[in-house]
């Protein structure tokens, strides 16, 4: 073979070689789907979310937002992560997932005395002289049952 | 008159007079003995625990005003909001228990997170001023044990995310271009007041609840009852009179504008107001005001969604609120 032959010949393997590696990718490009797109992150500011199970994305921000509950221990957004700045999140359920800025956590026992309209949300209607009858004052209180203690993989990134 | 500072990245070196030298809590500057006249300059965030409550209660004489003033990062008085936050896990029952001391004043504060009140009058306090300041996340606002929060005057404050109250038990205060949103109920009236060109939106029961008028006149003009999701615009209790209600809108609520429970009084009226989409009625044992209106006649559109979002009281007093009007 020529010199000229064995030109020749690198320059097919060569071409060969590009034409492959570019039908290749060509091939892998087509053969891919396109992704769905990831859902939104909202934020949510200011909104009145009581008594609701809001919508949520993963990595959405509530911030000034009431997501109180009338029952302690109310799970919302299950399965979501989401940070949570400044939130009014009484009887709230706090779990893993929620990053958690400031804000309430408390769980109170509500008595319907002092909330008619919470029955509207799902607050069981109290009997006369219910567990929250306070004989000394001749009132009606709600019982403070303490404060939702913060999931731990928050507290390790702090507050404030 | 000196001025004290307080920045949780002072020196915390006394006398506290310059942004350098600043008490790195404002615990500290409780501890001094103010004047009349003395003012607390305040700046950042500061973090209230369990036990530790805002009184200024070695402060001063009775009629001895003293203020306390948020400021932005640069330091410049009334430019941003200082925040008195609760700590969220362990927080205080309230972040402000009053002193039994009249005329203080406060601007540009934030108080935020607390197991029953943001702000506890013990014993009637009177002459407390509040400007731009914002109440969130507690039972109520302000509010006293069985007292009422007496003769205190709001301006371009915001009340909101409350499980109970924004202001329980007012009266004789004065509201003037106040918001109360995302609470219970927005505000308490126990007695005369005055409440003036306010926004009630969203909250859960009745934009305000008036327990107790028998004498003067509580005056509601200008102001904005939206989207109660279970109560009423302004819910007047049995035996109320001397309440005049003017130039106000009432949409979207879930019970009444307008409801007096029992035993209509002809000093309680309300004209020029507007009315739309109220689910229970307009009006429930009160009078039509000869000037109201129906604002569907009146080219009143409902929006999809309501933009009533404010970052901070600053915002309350410049940002133009969206009303829905078409």
């Amino acid at each position: 073979m020529t010199v000229e032959g064995i030109k020749t010949e690198i320059q097919k393997l060569a071409f060969a070689a590009v034409d492959s590696v570019y039908r290749y990718v060509i091939g892998v490009r087509a053969s891919l789907k396109p992704k769905p797109p990831a859902p939104p992150k909202w934020l949510h500011k200011g909104r009145m979310y009581a008594f609701t199970d809001p919508k949520c994305n993963d990595g959405d921000v509530f911030e000034n937002c009431n997501l109180m509950q009338v029952l302690p221990d109310t799970e919302i957004m299950v399965g979501k992560k989401m940070t949570l700045k400044n939130c009014q999140l009484t009887n709230v359920k706090l779990v893993s997932g929620m990053t958690i800025e400031g804000g309430n956590t408390c769980k109170w026992d509500f008595c319907s005395h002092n909330h008619e309209v919470f029955t509207k949300f799902g607050l069981p209607v109290c009997k006369e002289f219910c567990r929250h009858w306070n004989d000394e004052d001749k009132v009606y209180e709600d019982i403070l049952l303490g404060q939702s203690p913060i999931p731990k993989a928050v507290a390790e990134i702090g507050v404030n | 008159m000196p001025i004290y500072y307080t920045d949780s990245a002072g020196s915390n070196t006394a006398p506290y007079d310059t942004w350098a030298k600043a008490a790195t809590s404002i615990l500290t500057i409780e501890a001094l003995v103010l004047n009349a006249g003395d003012i607390v300059y305040a700046r950042g965030s500061q973090t209230i625990s369990g036990a530790g409550v805002l009184t200024l209660a070695a402060s001063g004489t009775n009629l001895a005003m003293i203020s306390v003033i948020g400021c932005d990062a640069a330091g410049t008085p009334n430019a941003g909001q200082f925040t008195l936050l609760g700590d969220v896990g362990n927080l205080p029952a309230h972040l402000v228990v009053s002193s039994a001391k009249t005329y203080r004043r406060w601007e540009n504060i934030t108080f935020s997170g607390a197991t029953n009140r943001c702000v506890y009058c013990g014993n009637n306090e009177t002459g407390w001023q509040w400007e731009s300041c914002i109440f969130e996340n507690s039972a109520d606002g302000i509010s006293t044990g069985s007292n009422d929060v007496l003769r205190q005057e709001f301006e371009d404050c915001i009340f909101r995310n409350f499980t109970s109250e924004g202001v329980h038990q007012a009266t004789i205060c004065s509201f003037k271009a106040c918001a109360f949103y995302n609470c219970a109920i927005g505000l308490n009236l126990n007695n005369p007041s005055t409440v003036e060109n306010c926004l009630f939106r969203e909250n859960s029961d009745d934009h305000i609840d008036i327990t107790t008028s028998i004498n003067n006149w509580t005056i509601i003009s200008g102001c904005t009852f939206d989207s109660s999701s279970g109560g009423s615009g302004i819910k007047i209790a049995d035996a109320c009179g001397h309440i005049r209600i003017r130039w106000c809108r009432f949409t979207n609520n879930n019970q009444y504008a307008i409801e007096v429970v029992a035993n209509p009084d002809v000093t309680v009226n309300e004209d020029y107001n507007g009315f739309r989409l109220n689910a229970a009625g307009n009006r429930l044992n009160i009078a039509v005001g000869p000037n109201s209106v129906d604002l569907g006649a009146d080219g009143y559109v409902d929006a999809a969604a309501d933009n009533y979002s404010l970052a901070d009281a600053a915002e309350q007093r410049r940002v133009p609120i969206n009303l829905d009007w078409a």
